[in-house]
């Protein structure tokens, strides 16, 4: 399986940095060898099924975690060394919120305001009115919408330099979720800031992402810009003449199965060369190419990484 | 102007299209100028790296051209430029098309039977629509 | 930074002070109900009975105070961790160690505060009270601080590694109660320097051990 990186950037302008990272948790690799750089100011979005170890990741960049293996840089700082240093510079909303419920929404902006030096009233103030937040309303009376929507106001408050963003939309309905990007957006139009979001919404995925890193079973299959990985990963149909099953060698073959008299080959990045090698080997002298949206291209990477396993 | 996140066409590409078919169109014309980056990234809901993507993309094409001050302007030609950049667009569909036509083994003039069909439900759908308006 | 921790945490104590206020009266209810019974009886009885009732209500308050201080010291972490709001605190920057210093902080002053009220109100009524005195000593005042100190300690551990209020708790009192136990079994007296120790060491184990379960949970476990 290749992981492909397609943008120019160098390690010096890398905000985030993984190597060979990995976490254990008891004598399960919840993550696995990671390698991962992005650069300032972009965006990257992780596609995983539930415990493919997004999470997992996410909490290692934050210094939730310590890693079992390999190493984790964040806006400069080792997150398992200087995990002050890091959340002083990281922006965090996790899916599940704790902010204490007895808080009125003022004073949990007032107790986080005391932790950052870097924080900014107006910045607060304006997010807090744009997302109708009423300061008086204790947090146990706002709904689930509303008190992700605080958690993102006082994530970005102190004007971070990074966000990460683990899968917080989950659960909202379509307004809320509206609003949560919309700030995202807006965010990183003002601030420039570099940004790791996982969510099963493939839509807000492709909206927010400049790169996608798809993980399973604890490994990053793939890490792409997301241009690249739409338009160059097709699948090819291909009609079996006498049924016979070929076996494909090619480095670029993501996912590769049979249905009906029919062989599907997902590429990972398509041309005419690839095109002949795969009508070819097949034998077929009629074969399709079909354009692949996000979720195909997803769910191909994950049965190509089972098959080979 | 929208986009549809769940296409297998890029965001990017989408509004690559978006924006030369405006030209194309004359909805922007010469000399006039684009919404910014940031506010097609606020209005769209999407990356604004993805926007500025699609605006060097268009600037490399000759559709637009950036100025002192960050002012993005429709090209003087862009219209011209945007209208050939769609013809060839709409070719390399064509192509895509007789491609699959000849694959199937189907010969030429049923192929540009169908093109011809084509052409012929495109304008029957737009009469339909008329009638429709004028029905209500 | 500090002033809002100790903010945020005398604020998260406020359900709990309530829960205290209310378990200070209860001898004092019985007191109203020993009242009651002696004006329906219409018996004969002791002139000084309130005085003797007011004593022995803010009597049972002084030991009421000692567990409370296993309640407070339950809540101060297991509070947090058992409705997952540390995770709260957590992505916060924030020192385990100072927020540690702070739970600590509130939870001792509340405790000093609770056995301070408890004591001062005995030694009122004891004070109006001549004739009947109740034994006191500094043997026993030791065992009472010995007490408070291992319902602290034992509390402020079991707060962290459990997190729960309740089995925070009751580990506290059994600690109080079993620790006492143990040294009568080995005849260790209170006037011997090993009763002081062994409440010292005990206390001050499980506080240092606690905070250290803390400060990891806050670090780096899920």
């Amino acid at each position: 399986m290749t992981s492909q990186k397609n943008h120019t950037s160098t390690i010096s302008d890398a905000v985030i940095d993984m190597r060979g990272l990995g976490r254990v948790f008891g004598r399960q690799w919840a993550v696995r060898d990671v390698d991962l750089e992005i650069p300032k100011g972009r965006s990257l979005g992780l596609l995983g099924l539930n415990g493919a170890g997004k999470t997992t990741t996410i909490k290692m960049l934050m210094g939730l975690l310590r890693p079992t293996a390999g190493s984790v840089s964040v806006a400069g700082f080792d997150p398992a060394v200087d995990s002050l240093e890091v959340k002083r510079r990281v922006g965090y909303v996790p899916e599940q919120q704790f902010i204490y419920k007895w808080m009125r929404v003022r004073e949990a902006v007032v107790y986080c305001k005391a932790f950052y030096p870097t924080w900014d009233d107006a910045t607060c103030d304006r997010w807090l009115k744009t997302l109708e937040l009423d300061p008086h309303k204790k947090v146990k009376h706002l709904s689930k919408g509303m008190v992700v929507k605080l958690a993102f106001v006082l994530a970005v408050s102190h004007q971070p330099e990074v966000l990460l963003l683990d899968e917080p939309m989950a659960g909202l309905d379509p307004i809320a979720r509206e609003e949560f990007l919309d700030g995202v957006v807006q965010t990183i139009c003002d601030r420039g800031v570099t940004v790791v979001f996982s969510s099963h919404t493939l839509g807000d995925v492709q909206r927010l992402a400049d790169e996608i890193g798809i993980i399973h079973d604890g490994r990053l299959l793939v890490h792409r810009d997301v241009d690249d990985l739409l338009t160059q990963t097709k699948r090819i149909h291909a009609v079996l003449p006498n049924g016979d099953v070929p076996t494909i060698e090619m480095e670029d073959v993501v996912c590769q199965r049979v249905r009906e008299r029919e062989l599907l080959v997902t590429v990972s990045s398509y041309g005419e060369d690839v095109l002949g090698q795969v009508r070819s080997a097949a034998g077929a002298d009629h074969v399709e190419v079909e354009d692949l949206v996000l979720e195909e291209v997803f769910k191909d990477y994950v049965r190509g990484w089972r098959m080979a396993s | 102007m929208s986009v549809d996140p769940n296409s297998h066409v890029p965001i990017y590409e989408q509004i690559i299209q978006h924006l030369s078919g405006a030209i194309a169109a004359g909805v922007i014309r010469a000399g006039e100028p684009l919404p910014s980056i940031r506010n097609v990234a606020v209005d769209l809901v999407v990356n604004p790296n993805t926007v500025q993507r699609a605006f060097q993309e268009l600037e490399r094409r000759g559709l637009i051209e950036t100025r002192k001050g960050m002012r993005v302007l429709a090209a003087k030609d862009a219209a011209v430029v945007a209208t050939r950049q769609s013809e060839a667009a709409s070719k390399a569909r064509f192509e895509d098309g007789i491609a699959i036509g000849r694959a199937a083994g189907i010969p030429k003039t049923r192929i540009k039977a169908l093109f011809d069909e084509s052409m012929r439900s495109k304008g029957n759908g737009r009469r339909k629509a008329e009638g429709d308006k004028q029905a209500e | 930074m500090m002033r809002t921790l100790v903010w945020r945490d005398f604020r998260r104590f406020v359900p709990t002070y309530i829960a205290v206020g209310i378990m200070f009266m209860i001898p004092y209810l019985f007191v109203a109900v020993d009242g009651a019974y002696i004006a329906m009886s219409g018996r004969h009885h002791s002139a000084n009975w309130l005085r003797d009732d007011l004593l022995v209500a803010s009597y049972f308050n002084v030991i009421i105070a000692i567990a409370i201080c296993a309640i407070f010291s339950a809540t101060s972490i297991g509070g947090d961790v058992g409705d997952k709001t540390l995770g709260f605190c957590r992505i916060l920057p924030v020192d385990p160690l100072i927020d540690a210093a702070s739970r600590f902080l509130v939870m001792l002053s509340s405790s000093f505060l609770a056995i301070g009220i408890s004591v001062l109100v005995f030694m009122v009524f004891r004070s109006i009270d001549h004739e009947r005195q109740i034994h006191q000593d500094d043997e026993q005042r030791l065992v009472l601080m010995g007490s408070a100190a291992v319902c602290i300690g034992v509390g402020w551990l079991f707060s962290s590694l459990v997190g729960s209020v309740g089995i925070a708790t009751v580990a506290g009192i059994a600690g109080a109660i079993l620790v006492p136990f143990a040294l009568e079994l080995f005849d260790v007296s209170p006037s011997n320097w090993l009763y002081v120790f062994t409440y010292s060491v005990i206390s001050i184990a499980c506080i240092v051990a606690g905070t250290a379960i803390h400060v990891r949970r806050f670090q780096n476990s899920s």
